[in-house]
């Protein structure tokens, strides 16, 4: 079960072509392509509910830019989706499967909010960083259950994490309904973290919180260590061969482990960030879809962490605009997932064409 | 079958083969790793498709395109790994891949089954879940599973592997029941011993060809061995010899017949009672004792498949050690992770080149820094130093003459012969005091073949204790000043330079005749 195809860069084993724009080019062609069919395809299905699809596309693509609204609103979308797609990709570079982002996320919440409340008189200087640290530390050990499972009796990832998603749903509901209930609040949720829990915007209003700048930088510190540390080299070295890394000395099943509890504290962080940032407190639903979307963006990506935080700024813009879209055109925004599937679906495709091409070349 | 060839890019595994199959005969099917035994096999069953050459059943042409064809042909095959689904029940596995499904035909199977196994003396129980079952059992099961699509021939590849004394025993006697009833049984084998136990007649296969074949009652141990193991002088590797410039093999002038420079009374590498698994979890290697000295080249000799492999691997520090202990100038390394025995000064370069040696997909520069990439002289500030990284690769690849596009080039495109310098450079710029090298020729070309000999005695010469595992007689010959003799996981000879004599090392080789060691 190795994650070999999908993190394979599209070059690689083909003969290099003559010029630099060339290859540039050749690299780009399958995101063009897949890109252009994910859109006709989407367009012929709104046509045939009777929509226009043009004035669907035009307000996917244009409502981020035209309003301040709107902007914000992307960025804000896109801290969690680039902390969960990085806490995808990460184990995933030793080709262990981390599902669990939602679970991460909501645990994450759940401390993240539980000790807004209880601390709820403290400055900001002194809670704020507690509460991001709580969310962070309940996402280890969300998915550092999952990770001893795996490295202890080689229990499969892909089910302990998903499993743990559920696990986590009643976590929060306990903590919604029963802990710090805020009756008040219409749907499962517990109450307002303290003032001191809650981050400041940026610019605006309307602002983004503050939250943007610690993804950007964690963004940034998954880029520099997994390029230029030893650590990161490891995390590369037993992906791409783990006998050849193992017989070299790398202990691939615990670097596999640590990869796995990294990307919870990441799942775990963005919990955080949306309770401190977005919420002001933990409440069911909160996930939203960004545990999928994460994962898409990790594949479109192709576990680059160069790249995350592009595709993800991508499919911000198409997840803001696709409420736009319901409410002018009509078309459920439900369509914009279809389209990011069928992105995702057309470039794996055109690997596998690709690795065709390739082969009845040589 | 005949003419028969196959290459696999620029190996070329088959060349003009051929084979002629009696009805209700065992024929063994001998030769080094390498020969193209297994090679020639896989064509008869369509898992290959043969460059040239023809396949006749009963007189008539047939194209064997996938095993499907092969089954309706009546020919089967069971590989040295088992291919089961191992949570369905023996039945479900047998009829898995026929039109015998549905509840009903699964009653039916058993009962067939149940019969098969009677009349072969093929003893499994057919409702048992095929995980729950023993090895032998499980060949067993794969062996039924051919007879039940009405095989009339039976190949079977290296059976006895992973078997005890007493199944291997059940095993002839089933073949011989098998044969009696006219099907037609392939014995690919390495054990001389257990090809004469069986066979009616014996291929001998070598370089992709069959050298010759014998009849049981015309030859014996020592005949057969000798086959297996070749002339000491063949034309071929006195070629090698001469091409290399290092005279005959064995004779004092040579380079590489030189004496070590004199080597030191302690040991630098102690293994005492190595006890080693393989994969399956049966024990490979049974207690084995050596010690090297630096400067020392120790050779061990052996067919393949008698514990090469996982001796190589324990000695590597790869592969769990599971009694006994190994120490590296005196400090005992058994049980510890991989990266101690590397920081303890242990090099490895597998077999497998391709799959253990490199990260195929990563760069030549990348795989030069694998496994010292903790290392001070690469990091600065807590970062890796991927200038100074580069520089260095740069220099190595220089000084190993590593043909590649450039340092960022994938290490997988290289070819075989730069893949080997890659991973030689890699365990010499770790400056090792052990050493431990598995078929380190093997499908190299001359030129790349000598440059492994002069890194194996620049390291003897720098004080390094060498252990080369070899199926190649005439580069243990060349190379080693001690040669051991590996046969099913336990030392069954010993001898010193000015002492290879090819026959007897054979014969040991075979297991024909053990001495006390």
């Amino acid at each position: 079960m190795s994650a070999a195809p999908v993190l394979s860069e599209p070059e690689a084993g083909a003969p290099a072509p003559r010029s630099r724009a060339a290859r540039v080019l050749r690299g780009a062609l399958p995101y063009v392509l897949a890109l252009v069919l994910a859109f006709v395809v989407a367009g012929i299905v709104i046509a045939a509910l009777g929509y226009d699809p043009v004035e669907a596309f035009r307000t996917i693509l244009t409502t981020s830019f035209r309003t301040d609204f709107g902007f914000t609103e992307t960025l804000t979308k896109w801290v969690p989706l680039t902390l969960l797609a990085l806490g995808f990709t990460i184990p995933l570079a030793v080709g262990r499967f981390n599902i669990g982002g939602e679970g991460q996320l909501l645990v994450g919440a759940t401390a993240a909010a539980g000790v807004g409340i209880v601390y709820a008189e403290l400055p900001t200087g002194v809670l704020l960083p507690l509460v991001l640290v709580a969310g962070v530390l309940a996402g280890v050990v969300w998915a550092g259950i999952a990770a001893f499972l795996m490295g202890r009796f080689g229990v499969n990832e892909i089910l302990s994490t998903v499993l743990l998603n559920f696990v986590s749903f009643q976590v929060l509901d306990y903590a919604a309904t029963e802990v710090w209930s805020d009756p008040a609040a219409g749907v499962a949720a517990t109450q307002r973290v303290g003032e001191g829990a809650v981050l400041p915007d940026i610019g605006g209003p309307p602002g983004v919180h503050a939250g943007i700048l610690l993804a950007a930088l964690v963004t940034l510190a998954t880029i520099v260590v997994t390029r230029r540390t030893a650590a990161g080299f490891e995390l590369r070295a037993a992906g791409t061969n783990p006998r050849a890394a193992g017989i070299n000395g790398i202990r691939v099943e615990r670097v596999a482990v640590v990869a796995l509890v990294i990307g919870g504290a990441l799942g775990g962080l963005a919990g955080a960030l949306e309770v401190s940032g977005v919420h002001g407190r933990a409440l069911e639903g909160m996930q939203a879809n960004f545990l999928l979307l994460g994962i898409i963006i990790g594949l479109i990506a192709r576990g680059s962490a160069v790249w995350v935080p592009v595709v993800a700024f991508g499919i911000a813009v198409l997840e803001v605009g696709a409420s736009s879209m319901q409410r002018t055109v009509g078309v459920p925004a439900e369509m914009v997932l279809i389209i990011e599937a069928l992105i995702l679906i057309f470039l794996l495709l055109s690997d596998v064409i690709a690795g065709r091409l390739a082969r009845r070349a040589a | 079958m005949s003419g028969v060839s196959k290459s696999f890019g620029p190996v070329r595994a088959l060349v003009d083969a051929d084979l002629e199959l009696a009805g209700g005969e065992v024929h063994g099917l001998v030769g080094g790793n390498g020969a193209g035994k297994t090679t020639l096999m896989n064509v008869l069953y369509g898992l290959y498709r043969p460059d040239s050459g023809e396949i006749r059943v009963d007189g008539r042409e047939v194209h064997v395109r996938s095993p499907r064809d092969a089954i309706d042909l009546g020919i089967g095959m069971v590989h040295q790994h088992l291919l089961q689904v191992s949570t369905y029940s023996v039945v479900e596995n047998v009829v898995l891949g026929t039109k015998g499904g549905g509840t009903g035909g699964l009653r039916a199977a058993a009962r067939r089954i149940g019969e098969l196994s009677d009349r072969f003396g093929l003893a499994v129980d057919p409702r048992a879940r095929t995980d729950r079952l023993s090895v032998g059992a499980r060949q067993r099961v794969e062996i039924l599973k051919v007879l039940y699509r009405g095989a009339r021939v039976l190949v079977l590849d290296e059976p006895t592997t992973n078997l005890t004394p007493q199944e291997v025993d059940g095993l002839f006697a089933s073949l011989r029941e098998i044969v009696a009833e006219a099907t037609s049984v392939v014995f690919i084998s390495h054990k001389v011993r257990e090809v004469l136990a069986i066979c009616d007649r014996i291929s001998v296969m070598r370089d992709g060809r069959r050298l010759t074949t014998v009849e049981r009652s015309a030859t014996d141990a020592t005949g057969l061995a000798s086959l297996m193991v070749g002339e000491p002088a063949t034309e071929q590797s006195s070629d090698v010899a001469a091409a290399l410039g290092l005279g005959a093999v064995g004779g004092g002038a040579a380079p590489g017949a030189e004496p070590a420079p004199e080597a030191s009374a302690a040991a630098r590498l102690t293994v005492a009672g190595l006890v080693v698994h393989n994969d399956q979890g049966v024990p490979a290697v049974h207690g084995v004792d050596l010690a090297v000295g630096a400067g020392e080249v120790l050779g061990v000799a052996g067919v393949a498949g008698n514990g090469q492999v996982e001796l190589a691997e324990a000695l590597a520090g790869v592969r769990r050690v599971h009694g006994g202990a190994v120490s590296v100038d005196g400090a005992d390394l058994a049980g510890g992770p991989t990266c101690r025995w590397l920081d303890a000064g242990v090099a490895y370069v597998p077999e497998d080149r391709h799959r253990d040696g490199i990260l195929g997909a990563a760069s030549v520069t990348e795989n030069l820094l694998l496994g010292s990439q903790r290392s001070g002289s690469y990091r600065r500030a807590g970062l890796l130093d991927w200038r100074r990284v580069r520089e260095h690769a740069r220099t190595t690849i220089d000084r190993y003459e590593i043909k590649t596009p450039g340092p960022d080039a994938p290490a997988g495109n290289l070819s075989g012969g730069n893949i080997q310098r890659l991973v030689l450079a890699r365990a010499f710029e770790r400056q090792p005091a052990v050493l431990v090298l598995q078929n380190p020729t093997r499908g190299l070309d001359l030129r790349s073949t000598r440059f492994v000999y002069d890194r194996v005695h620049e390291a003897r010469d720098r004080g390094c204790a060498v252990v080369l595992i070899s199926e190649d007689l005439d580069e243990l010959s060349l190379l080693a000043d001690r040669i051991v003799v590996l046969y099913s996981g336990r030392v069954v000879g010993e001898r010193s330079r000015g002492d290879y004599d090819a026959y007897a090392l054979g014969r040991l080789m075979a297991g024909v005749v053990q001495e006390g060691s």
